[in-house]
């Protein structure tokens, strides 16, 4: 007997494990005082038991747990089989495949020209930034804005990476590019970079000890996305510099300006609630 | 205890929807059995069919009791459309067969070039027939046909080098053929040359309004308005037969955006839905080929969206490829249980977006 806590060790991760050793083996859940149990055959999930629900419902209720405790017990009973086999199929191939997610290259997709397989590469990209960009809604509670700022450095050193990856020209830098933005957008100053990297520990030390009128702190804390939006467009930019044909880099901006929109709508959204910003 | 036949009507439907289909199957057969007469009854049971003939056979017989059951006569047509796509693509391979054993025996390769199931198949088969009958009454028309078909196939697949080789081909054989040149202009790099591509078509459809005449008829400006339009390049859609519509549902306007991209580019007819309110009035309207779903939107998330889709007869065939988030095995079980058919986990590159819609699009309902 194998028993634990899912904080330490979720379904899924239990699943995949007892899927992969083609285990027959019973996996019975309590949270508190409410009990649930999984039977598996050979490594195939066939019948499941929540609180009031059996087959799929009860998978699906339990799946949804994320605190209790786990037992595996061998199972040698006949068991009804009431997960449907399209369910226990997905259960399988989810927890067998173990496939990699969140790759932002492109498959070999045969007869692209470099253009195309380089669009294809940014917009990969960019459903990634998407998704990243979704964390600033998260990031409502923290009322000083510095985990805002590190989700977006966050994103603009994901599109740094893309860039610098594919050129040699030092002026695509960071480092480069916050000393030409300095200049013109003085907040830029504030931004620094590490090994190549955005960093915003001093915006962070900044807000985290401000102690002066909110209203300038609100200011600052605009100046710095500001500066921040200001190096995303360049390294957007820098992007669309890449495609030869027009038509790709044509695709590239429009694209890239539809991102650069909802983020600031999403930004916008987020400092508003969080009041750091007007 | 029996139950009136409203009841096993009614249970069979719950069963069926519930994916139990061993259930579903019992209680609709008994259904039809006491009510021979219900077309209800009668495309319950064709839903939960154990293969396609006896879908097809159900079908048919609701049909025939109720011949305006749109529902239905979608769901038949598309079965029937299967068959005979599995059945033509046996009769090639024996023709095929055939053209290897007498290749001197035109009327054979004739019928391979017709029942190729791709532009690149009929082109390989023009060309093999070409190469046994080089004098092939019919084989110079055949070949025109074929590389242009294949070009446009190459064009909208985003293939560009291999169309402007086909569109090449087409305008040696033909030097009037506006499409061609246009084609032509669109696929290469080659500024010098897509600009005398597109001084040909011109020149083409001047001759063409001149011979058309006070009708009227003005195509230069159509045929070559989209060329001009990005230093000489067309979006492979416009080229591409827009066979096919993708409903792309997602809050996000990049997602829309790039999907729609992805989508148009690859041929594909695309409706973007910000919601799943708006989805489901849109869907109202137009029934697309397959719909992309989010899951995570405001107002009803894409669980519900998907459980209201199937719940509608005009819809309820359609393949929902679920958007999910996170590659979370509860997101996918829960899809499940809502009716989707397929997931696909952000982030995700067009190749995957394309195979699956692709595949999508190419499963029988």
């Amino acid at each position: 007997m194998v028993e634990g806590d899912l904080m330490d060790l979720t379904l899924p991760t239990l699943l995949q494990a007892l899927s992969q050793e083609s285990s027959t083996a019973q996996l019975r859940l309590q949270n508190g005082a409410v009990q649930g149990a999984l039977y598996l055959r050979e490594g195939a999930l066939i019948h499941a038991t929540g609180s009031e629900s059996v087959g799929d419902d009860a998978l699906l209720e339990l799946l949804g747990w994320t605190a209790g405790r786990f037992r595996i017990l061998r199972d040698v009973e006949d068991r009804p089989r009431t997960i449907t086999p399209r369910l226990t199929e997905l259960v399988t191939s989810e927890t067998k495949a173990a496939r990699p997610s969140g790759s932002s290259v492109s498959q070999a997709t045969p007869g692209l020209s470099p253009d195309q397989r380089l669009l294809q590469d940014a917009l990969a990209l960019l459903t990634q930034l998407d998704l990243d960009s979704v964390k600033v809604s998260a990031t409502l509670e923290d009322t000083s804005g510095i985990a805002t700022l590190v989700v977006l450095a966050s994103i603009i050193n994901s599109l740094v990476g893309f860039v610098v990856a594919r050129t040699s020209d030092l002026n695509a830098l960071p480092s480069r590019v916050l000393h030409r933005l300095g200049s013109s957008r003085p907040h830029a100053e504030v931004i620094t970079e590490i090994d190549e990297r955005l960093s915003i520990e001093t915006v962070s030390d900044v807000l985290r000890t401000w102690q002066g009128d909110p209203e300038r702190q609100r200011q600052f804390f605009a100046g710095v996305c500001e500066a921040l939006f200001d190096v995303l467009t360049i390294y957007g930019r820098t992007v669309g510099t890449f495609f030869r044909s027009t038509h790709e880099r044509q695709e590239w901006r429009a694209t890239f300006d539809v991102f650069v929109g909802g983020l600031t709508t999403t930004l916008a959204i987020a400092s508003r609630a969080q009041g750091v910003v007007a | 205890m029996t139950l009136p036949m409203e009841g096993r009507l009614r249970d069979g439907i719950a069963a069926a929807r519930a994916k139990r289909l061993d259930d579903a199957r019992a209680l609709l057969q008994q259904a039809v059995d006491a009510e021979p007469d219900n077309p209800l009854a009668w495309f319950w049971l064709a839903v939960v069919a154990p293969n396609a003939e006896a879908a097809v056979s159900h079908l048919r017989r609701v049909l025939a009791l109720e011949p305006s059951h749109v529902a239905a006569r979608e769901a038949l047509a598309k079965l029937l459309f299967a068959q005979a796509d599995r059945m033509r693509e046996a009769t090639r391979r024996l023709f095929r067969e055939a053209a290897a054993i007498a290749p001197e025996n035109v009327l054979i390769w004739r019928a391979v070039v017709q029942l190729a199931g791709t532009p690149g198949e009929a082109l390989a088969a023009v060309r093999d027939l070409l190469a046994f009958a080089p004098d092939f009454p019919e084989g110079r028309t055949f070949l025109h046909d074929a590389l242009s078909a294949d070009a446009r196939a190459h064009a909208a697949a985003g293939d560009r080098a291999t169309a402007r080789e086909r569109w090449h081909e087409v305008t040696a054989l033909d030097d009037r053929n506006i499409e061609a040149w246009i084609g032509l202009a669109t696929s290469t790099d080659d500024q010098a040359q897509a600009q005398d591509a597109l001084a040909r078509a011109s020149t083409l459809v001047d001759d063409a309004s001149a011979l058309v005449g006070s009708t009227g008829a003005a195509p230069r400006e159509d045929a070559c308005a989209e060329a001009n339009a990005s230093t000489g390049h067309v979006a492979p859609s416009s080229l591409a037969p827009a066979s096919r519509t993708v409903m792309v549902v997602d809050d996000s306007p990049t997602i829309r955006k790039i999907l729609s991209l992805t989508l148009e580019n690859a041929g594909y007819s695309v409706i973007a839905e910000a919601d799943g309110e708006s989805a489901l009035e849109r869907l109202a309207d137009v029934v697309p080929d397959v719909i992309l779903l989010d899951i995570a939107m405001p107002g009803i998330d894409g669980y519900e969206t998907c459980k209201r889709i199937r719940s509608d007869s005009r819809t309820t065939y359609l393949p929902i490829l679920m958007l999910s988030g996170k590659d979370a095995l509860f997101d996918k079980v829960k899809g499940h249980m809502a009716g989707a058919t397929e997931y696909l986990t952000k982030p995700f590159d067009a190749a995957t977006v394309l195979a699956a819609v692709g595949s999508a699009c190419s499963e029988p309902a």
